[in-house]
């Protein structure tokens, strides 16, 4: 089996993941933050490593990492716990359903709304840089507080200039929430440098970590900004007596029992990428995806939608070919892959592919060259060529 | 003899233990009695008697924010 699906989830996972996970059901007993035997107490020491990991990975403080469930439930916590009643909201007209929609919800319920600026997918360099900032001055209005932003598309594989779009949301008092669903573990991202007020994560992609976890994390000013509400209240350990959610984070944001094993998990995936350095995931996955084009762009039978050079994903589709029946065509020889609109039909929109998607691979650390290799073959073979 | 800081959350009373630790005091976390939380159900650090005054100023100089409990 050829697994070219890791912008869904990675897999495999390392085995050391996967070992932290089992050893944790095993071992690790009480609930962190709630009782104090030593089980208790050890299970809080293990989360906070996690947290003190990815705190080093984004350039943020261990305290300000909160744990949520995956990148959906990230940005929707971020974007409702600190959302302004009335105000309008800036997104890309590349984002994936788990910002396009909670952005509706919120500002549905209110007289504002929300905007969507210009990714100018044609363009490149600076210029690309440029016009995305232009489009975004262009859609501001007096009560825009807020944009939200990937930092890299799901379905183009294509990287936004975050650090410039950071740099203006702060010279211009808007809270920047990114989604990094594509970027965690692949590109640099430090929550202070580029100016990011919350940066959404999963734990399961990128980061080689377990399904089921995610994070929020907050830099130092959107901490001091007010901002933040909390958006699910309940039971954390702390302040039991108060009918209020505590003032500081974490815990502010983290109601009911957290997923210990699967944040030990992803606390050795932390790890497992820090020590492998994102630079050579990024330079690894890449050109695989580049081997992939460089052989598919001559088949004349193949429609190609995206290719970026550092980019681990690309999306094609075989000419008159509906994108599912390609995907079925190629798991029948062993290659799992995703077809559709990949939750993000405002990409698609985008970059114009046909009724039905697209097929994207995703390729991830594990991947081969052979495996790359098969997947040409098997192309060429659905394709006649 | 043992004095304790109370830091309000787990999080807050992991990052003191490490920060202290870092600093060559010793700490250990704990959760602090009833008595010693107002709002019910904190945690705090526990160390030498001795140690409280250098602990405070590792803490202050970490941006922990603790309370002494008497």
């Amino acid at each position: 089996m050829i697994y070219l699906d890791n912008a869904a989830t990675s897999f495999p996972n390392p085995e050391s993941v996967i070992k932290a996970v089992a050893d944790a059901m095993y071992t690790v007993g009480g609930n962190p933050g709630r009782s104090a035997h030593k089980l208790a107490l050890a299970a809080a020491g293990e989360v906070y490593v996690t947290r003190e990991r990815a705190a080093e990975l984004f350039g943020a403080r261990p305290e300000n990492i909160v744990f949520t469930y995956n990148t959906t439930y990230a940005i929707n916590n971020a974007l409702k716990s600190s959302y302004i009643y009335g105000t309008h909201v800036l997104i890309s007209d590349l984002e994936h359903n788990s910002v396009l929609r909670p952005t509706a919800a919120v500002t549905g319920n209110s007289f504002a709304s929300y905007s969507m600026f210009d990714s100018a997918l044609e363009l490149k360099g600076e210029e690309r840089t440029h016009a995305i900032i232009s489009s975004i001055r262009s859609k501001m209005r007096p009560l825009t507080r807020t944009l939200i932003c990937t930092a890299r598309s799901n379905v183009t594989g294509t990287p936004m200039p975050i650090r410039e779009i950071g740099r203006y949301c702060r010279e211009n008092g808007l809270f920047f929430i990114v989604d990094g669903a594509q970027s965690a573990g692949y590109d640099d991202i430090n929550i202070e440098r580029d100016n990011i007020d919350v940066l959404c994560v999963p734990g399961h992609k990128g980061l080689y970590g377990p399904s089921g976890t995610g994070m929020m994390i907050f830099s130092t000013s959107a901490v001091l900004s007010e901002r933040i509400g909390s958006f699910i209240e309940g039971g954390n350990g702390v302040s039991s007596l108060d009918v209020n959610m505590p003032e500081a984070l974490p815990e502010k944001l983290e109601s009911g029992t957290l997923g210990v094993p699967g944040i030990m998990g992803l606390g050795v995936a932390l790890k497992y990428v820090s020590d492998l350095g994102i630079n050579r995931i990024a330079e690894h996955d890449s050109s695989l995806i580049q081997k992939a084009y460089m052989s598919l762009c001559f088949n004349k039978k193949l429609e190609i939608y995206s290719y970026e050079p550092h980019s681990p994903i690309l999306l094609f589709n075989v000419a008159g070919k509906d994108s599912e029946d390609t995907a079925a065509e190629l798991d029948s020889r062993g290659i799992c892959v995703r077809a559709g609109y990949h939750c993000a039909p405002l990409a698609h929109k985008r970059a114009s592919t046909p009724v039905g998607g697209a097929v994207r691979i995703s390729v991830g650390y594990t991947n081969t060259e052979d495996e790359i290799d098969e997947f040409i073959k098997a192309v060429y073979d659905i394709t006649g060529k | 003899m043992a004095c304790r800081f109370g830091l309000g959350s787990v999080t807050y009373a992991q990052a003191a233990v490490n920060a202290l630790s870092r600093r060559g005091i010793r700490s250990r976390l704990v959760k602090l009695a009833a008595r010693e939380s107002k709002r019910g159900c904190a945690y705090g650090v526990e160390t030498d008697c001795n140690d409280m005054k250098k602990a405070a100023r590792v803490l202050t100089g970490a941006g922990i924010s603790f309370k002494e409990i008497k």
